[in-house]
């Protein structure tokens, strides 16, 4: 075997190596992000039935929110390019999000400035102002789905 | 419907109740269908206690209400369930001396009462993707639960919208085939028969009135239940 061909075998086997890699790491990062935006969900839900409640427990509340912001400021992290529905997995993650220019890096941080929001108010606010900010930030969710994810279900 | 030899007289077919319950119902289905398609959720609940209370009236209504609301009076076993779709499949098959739902439609009315009544409860428990919005009895499930009732409240939907072109589909095939036009008393509420025919047994607005009081209570009650719950 001369020098040329194992040189191009060794290239061959990098490329083969970094696809697989690509090809075993989209399905982790989906499975993980989709992980991740159900505990978002899980903890909004809490958090309005927490506060819907006559008497409001404030470290619980406050739990809630900072799980929320730090969930939001992450969130742009759990989309990189090549996660979408070309990695062959099941994915509401709309193709969108990565062809639109910064429109999804726009809508995300939509959401962190509501999130941050919603967190300067969480060791203060009454329940019906929370409720509001809740509502705003929430808001954003909806926004950033309505453009950004597939209706699946 | 011209005289056919006997005579005919117009009766009054389908009372004022089952009328407004139904139009009512036909227009809300629509109102719960837009308004999830442009995530309407507010209104969308609005609907749907709506049309809860609708159905709620309307399984009274087919206990307590005038004749061709009940279900005692169109729901047949499976034999004359049998006989009719044959004496059907007649090409010209003469008319049965019998009024309201048929066999068939009867069943019919009471497969979408059950598909508008499941949707209707697994509406109250839905949560939508990003637990921001959610029916009023989700506080007693968790995300997950809430995730999968809504889940099954979309997919119930598609089968309504079958069942739905199903009873078009028939009023057509009744309209074309039977130059039976159904639409019409379903309006007006009469409907020209044989003289043989009596007219069906009504039974008093106020009664009417009693019952969909009762149903507005229940559906406030059971969309309070979280909030009635806590209190205990």
């Amino acid at each position: 075997m001369g020098l040329h061909s194992k040189k191009a075998a060794l290239g061959l086997t990098l490329l083969l190596l970094a696809g697989a890699a690509v090809a075993l790491d989209a399905p982790q990062i989906i499975s993980a992000r989709q992980d991740s935006l159900k505990t978002l969900g899980k903890t909004v839900k809490a958090l309005n039935e927490e506060l819907g409640k006559p008497e409001l427990d404030r470290a619980l509340v406050v739990s809630d929110i900072q799980t929320i912001e730090k969930l939001a400021v992450a969130l742009p992290s759990w989309f990189p390019a090549g996660s979408g529905a070309e990695a062959g997995v099941k994915t509401a993650a709309r193709p969108e999000i990565w062809t639109s220019g910064d429109k999804f890096q726009q809508a995300a941080s939509d959401f962190a400035t509501q999130a941050h929001k919603l967190a300067s108010l969480a060791a203060t606010g009454d329940a019906d102002t929370l409720k509001a900010q809740l509502k705003a930030t929430g808001g954003t969710c909806g926004a950033c789905h309505k453009e950004f994810k597939r209706k699946d279900d | 419907m011209t005289d056919s030899g006997g005579g005919v007289h117009s009766i009054v077919l389908w009372d004022a109740p089952v009328r407004i319950f139904h139009w009512s119902l036909t227009i809300l289905i629509g109102c719960s269908w837009w308004t999830a398609e442009t995530d309407r959720m507010a209104w969308h609940r609005w609907s749907g206690y709506a049309i809860l209370t609708l159905l709620i009236f309307r399984l009274s209504w087919g206990v307590f209400g005038s004749e061709t609301a009940r279900f005692t009076q169109f729901l047949r076993g499976p034999s004359a369930l049998i006989r009719y779709i044959r004496h059907s499949l007649l090409p010209k098959s003469p008319k049965l001396g019998q009024i309201g739902h048929n066999p068939l439609g009867g069943w019919s009315v009471v497969g979408l009462l059950t598909m508008l009544l499941s949707q209707a409860a697994l509406g109250l428990f839905s949560v939508d993707t990003d637990g921001v919005e959610s029916g009023p009895l989700a506080d007693l499930l968790s995300f997950e639960q809430g995730r999968k009732a809504a889940h099954f409240h979309h997919l119930l939907f598609s089968l309504i919208q079958l069942l739905v072109l199903l009873h078009l589909a028939a009023i057509l095939f009744y309209w074309l085939a039977r130059q039976d036009n159904l639409i019409r008393p379903m309006i007006s509420g009469r409907k020209e028969v044989p003289l043989a025919v009596p007219a069906p047994y009504r039974v008093g607005i106020s009664r009417a009135a009693l019952l969909a009081a009762l149903a507005l209570a229940v559906t406030i009650l059971v969309i309070n239940l979280p909030a009635l719950l806590a209190r205990l």
